[in-house]
């Protein structure tokens, strides 16, 4: 069991190869180190995925990944090589979710009435006995009641849980892609998974799994 | 049977989402699966959580960017 915990994390290192397919228009000076178009394809099923969670819609995910890997492009100078590609490309599109939502994600988002393992503690109370009465019900949980229970929670919470749960982030990776405390990244990755969790068991109970 | 753990419940339940994501210290790591390892109540709330971490990283995003996505991007790069 515990060699599952943390999700893969993919590292992405930009190759030092020219970019083949657009070598007649020379991107800026110290670009010549990325393969952009690798790039392109190593990481866009992630920042899409990202980018639906947060947008919720497609056309707005696909606007959102877009402008991110434009901007990418335009001042790949500012990457450190070394460093995390995947991380940057987020922080980039992290950015600019905020400014093209900040009505939404400046709302109100605390999560100050959240109860400690709640569904845990739900789950022990109505299901009918067995083995593992609460694993069972989260094997029946589906892909549309997680991406709902996801997509609830306020923006700033979804967008933590996101990096660390999904892309398999480290606190330290998602504090510096997010400009926050780890302190922060640890409190709303605690709050919101205890949010999620009461989301899970509303949509457990809306689509049968739980009675 | 190794020492007993210097955590006890309440310790444990408030390092639990750091240990599922391993963000403990090593020291910290081995105090808390000393716990789990002794106590069942504590170890179920643990699995549960892994579960749900494992859950909203399988079932949570499961699309794909559309292939057409792909080639706008390239696009937007010729143009710039």
């Amino acid at each position: 069991m515990e060699t599952m915990l943390a999700p893969p994390v993919a590292p992405v290192q930009p190759k030092s190869l020219a970019l083949a397919s657009m070598s007649q228009q020379p991107a800026p000076a110290a670009a010549a180190d990325f393969d952009f178009e690798a790039a392109v394809a190593e990481n866009i099923d992630a920042l899409y995925r990202g980018a639906l969670r947060m947008t919720r819609k497609p056309e707005e995910a696909e606007d959102l990944v877009q402008e991110t890997f434009l901007r990418a492009y335009r001042f790949q100078h500012q990457f450190q090589p070394g460093t995390n590609f995947k991380a940057w490309l987020f922080k980039i599109q992290t950015n600019l979710f905020r400014s093209r939502y900040r009505k939404q994600y400046n709302s109100p988002q605390s999560l100050d009435n959240t109860e400690e393992f709640y569904l845990y503690q739900h789950l022990g109370a109505d299901v009918p006995q067995g083995d593992d009465p609460a694993a069972d019900v989260l094997d029946k949980l589906g892909v549309e009641e997680v991406r709902k229970a996801i997509e609830d929670l306020p923006p700033a919470y979804r967008e933590t849980v996101l990096l660390t749960d999904v892309e398999g982030f480290s606190y330290k990776e998602t504090a510096e892609i997010l400009e926050v405390p780890v302190g922060t990244v640890m409190s709303r990755l605690h709050r919101g998974r205890q949010r999620l969790q009461e989301s899970l068991y509303d949509y457990a109970k809306e689509s049968g799994v739980v009675e | 049977m190794t020492s007993e753990s210097c955590f006890n419940c309440n310790e444990t339940m408030e390092r639990l989402h750091s240990y599922v994501d391993r963000e403990l210290n090593a020291f910290e790591m081995g105090e808390v699966k000393k716990h789990l390892d002794d106590c069942p109540p504590c170890e179920k709330h643990f699995e549960f959580n892994s579960q749900v971490k494992i859950l909203v990283h399988n079932k949570g995003c499961p699309e794909k960017a559309p292939s057409t996505l792909v080639a706008k991007i390239l696009a937007n790069f010729r143009e710039s």
